[in-house]
């Protein structure tokens, strides 16, 4: 066990390599030059040329890149071209308010979706259950940003209820903080729900034409039991599979959401980065992300030892 | 069955309303019949199956695949409504209670505690991420006040009488860490800790090699005598039938068409299907190298169910009623058969032929 972990933490770095080669590659292939950007529409090309030299951009890619990937390796990912700070500090200013986010979105989803995927489960075959399935698809299939705007409109600015956008820091004040992420959590559950609650439902159905819950009732469990006990824990294995791709895309930051809401986290800071052309806080934003992915997957992975004892890992 | 035998030669159809409560049966199944809904209509895969089990028996129901004998099983249980079935008439007395009209909450308490059942299928009857210890707790902490405690301890002797080998450690194990042989001991384990009066086992060697099928049945017919239970055994095997059953009864597309007891059955089959599975059977008086005797055709459909006797299409010996009237048991010769031609020379004839 401990030796698979290793081995899969050490797994990280050709990913993240590979990761930091695209992202530096398709940065330096699209037009746009950053110096230019900075400096704006009216600089002289003399003064580009020399902050050009500045940030080494007159170098040979493959210059470029061997002198990024050297700094990498010593923990340093750069400067922002535009903040005047490290990218590191950058990136984890903006991990906060994403992580925020994206805990209570995640827990907003669950919340949701674990008790509808059960109750549609017990009533199935009622009416309940083409409700619950056109609840789920409504909830994948509507767009986040029409959902967001709609309960900005409805809880920000007709009701008051809620601000409108914005973040608060959780030091200071819970209620705060809370009352920020509500509507912009909610709108990421909603989506993420209608995906986990499918996945469960099904899951569970498909685990209730098993043998072993015909022994389970043959031996005098209620529906209760069997749907609780021996049903749920078995759907919950290829659920946690979607519940773990969903935490994971949370994490990476939801571009669209805290665009909307105005939340300065890491989904946020990448549409900037690539507005401003801020290769370096780009990179190290998406190399984040895939740090994230990497990182939950093998949580995930872990999980599924738990959760099934046929698992197991040497 | 002394009685019966002096009687021989005279046939009386079995009246179908003939049960009473406290009549000595433990289980007395009466006109049966429970159909499964498909394209839009109903089609009966056990249509008005009779037959009873005394205290301390061992009754066999065999038949092909599809002759409905499974269906029977879990309609007893009451578990056929979550395969898509449905009990539409008869009656199931068990220790003088009708079961089909006991509610979901006293037939939670039936199962697992006074009638137990052991599936076919071992490798995929246990539920795979618990142990086979807590699988087996569960059934006893279901039905008694016993402590979490208690029950495991009750566990592991439950084991130790399957015969499992080192029960302490087997308990903590899951299903996947078991071979098919020990898994169907925590099986039967499990349906009898309970200490049921009755066991309905359906086909519970059929998966399993031949030298841990015969362990097992010798491990059923152990507990049966140790544990005083009457045993409801389902097969299509008509060895483990002869090795088993002190009754057997016959089913085939979906009705009882022989019931008696086992002498009975092997050596004086009455039914034309009877007689031709008795004549399948590998080895049986046969020479060595002999082609195999088939029943000639299938099993019919459930939509597709030929008119009269549903074996007519298969039988050598049908005749013309035999395509119009469905024949009804009755009883020949010491025990009842369902054919129209049962005491019919030819028939008759066929019964030496194919009897040991």
């Amino acid at each position: 066990m401990i030796g698979y972990i290793v081995r899969r933490v050490l797994a990280i770095i050709p990913v993240l390599l590979v990761v930091g080669i695209v992202v530096f590659m398709l940065i330096h292939l699209t037009p746009g030059d950053p110096a230019q950007v900075i400096l704006g529409d009216a600089a002289t090309p003399a003064r580009v040329k020399v902050l050009r030299h500045q940030l080494g951009l007159d170098q040979p890619l493959w210059k470029q890149f061997l002198t990024w990937v050297e700094h990498v390796c010593r923990g340093n990912l750069g400067t922002s071209l535009f903040y005047q700070q490290s990218v590191v500090h950058t990136v984890a200013v903006r991990v906060g308010p994403t992580a925020s986010l994206a805990g209570l979105a995640f827990v907003f989803s669950l919340v949701i979706a674990i008790p509808s995927a059960l109750l549609a489960v017990w009533k199935r075959g009622s009416l309940l259950d083409p409700i619950f399935m056109s609840g789920s698809l409504l909830g994948v299939s509507m767009p986040n940003f029409w959902l967001a705007l709609m309960m900005i409109s409805l809880f920000g600015v007709k009701l008051g209820w809620l601000p409108v956008s914005g973040y608060v820091p959780l030091d200071q004040g819970v209620g705060l903080w809370f009352s920020h992420l509500l509507m912009p959590a909610f709108v990421l559950a909603i989506q993420q729900a209608g995906l986990i609650a499918r996945m469960l439902r099904d899951g569970m159905l498909d685990v209730l034409h098993q043998d072993y819950i015909r022994t389970a009732r043959a031996k005098g469990a209620g529906e209760r039991l069997v749907l609780l006990h021996h049903a749920f824990r078995n759907a919950l294995i290829p659920t946690v599979t979607v519940i773990g791709t969903s935490l994971a895309g949370l994490l990476g930051g939801a571009v669209v959401t805290e665009v909307v809401f105005a939340i300065p986290g890491v989904g946020n800071l990448i549409v900037q980065s690539i507005a401003s052309r801020d290769f370096p806080v780009l990179t190290g934003a998406v190399m984040f992300v895939a740090l994230v992915y990497v990182l939950v997957n093998l949580l995930i992975d872990l999980l599924y030892s738990v959760l099934d004892p046929r698992v197991q890992y040497r | 069955m002394a009685s019966r035998t002096v009687k021989s030669r005279k046939s009386r159809v079995v009246d179908p309303g003939d049960h009473s409560v406290g009549d000595g049966k433990l289980l007395n199944v009466v006109g049966l019949t429970t159909v499964f809904h498909a394209n839009g209509r109903d089609v009966r895969a056990v249509d008005s199956v009779s037959f009873h089990l005394s205290p301390g028996e061992t009754v066999c129901i065999v038949g092909e695949s599809g002759s409905g004998k499974s269906v029977t099983s879990l309609s007893i249980m009451k578990l056929i409504e979550n395969e898509g079935g449905r009990v539409v008439a008869g009656s199931i007395w068990f220790d003088g209670d009708d079961l089909l009209k006991a509610s979901n909450e006293e037939m939670r308490r039936v199962r697992g505690r006074t009638v137990s059942m052991v599936f076919q299928e071992p490798m995929t009857a246990l539920n795979p991420i618990f142990t086979v210890g807590s699988q087996i707790s569960e059934a006893i902490l279901l039905h008694t006040d016993e402590s979490r405690e208690q029950a495991w301890n009750r566990t592991v002797d439950m084991l130790r009488l399957v015969g499992i080998p080192e029960p302490e450690i087997r308990a903590k194990q899951y299903p996947h860490q078991l071979s098919g042989g020990m898994r169907q001991r925590v099986v039967v384990a499990m349906a009898l800790v309970c200490n049921p009066k009755l066991l309905i086992a359906d086909e519970p060697t059929t998966a399993l090699d031949v030298t841990i099928q015969a362990q097992v049945l010798d491990l059923l017919r152990r507990l049966k005598r140790d544990l005083k239970m009457s045993i409801l055994l389902i097969t299509h095997d008509m060895g483990v039938a002869a090795e088993m059953a002190d009754r057997v009864v016959v089913m085939y597309a979906g009705n009882v068409i022989e019931e008696g007891s086992v002498e009975e059955i092997f050596d004086r089959p009455l039914h034309p299907y009877t007689q031709g599975l008795l004549a399948s059977i590998p080895g049986r008086n046969g020479v060595r190298g002999a082609r195999l005797h088939a029943i000639a055709g299938s099993t019919p459909a459930l939509a597709d169910m030929p008119e009269g006797c549903r074996f007519n299409p298969r039988c050598p010996f049908a005749v013309d009623i035999c395509r119009v009237e469905a024949p009804a048991l009755r009883l020949v010769d010491g025990h009842n058969v369902a054919c129209h031609r049962a005491q019919d020379a030819p028939v008759v004839a066929a019964r030496t032929s194919t009897a040991q």
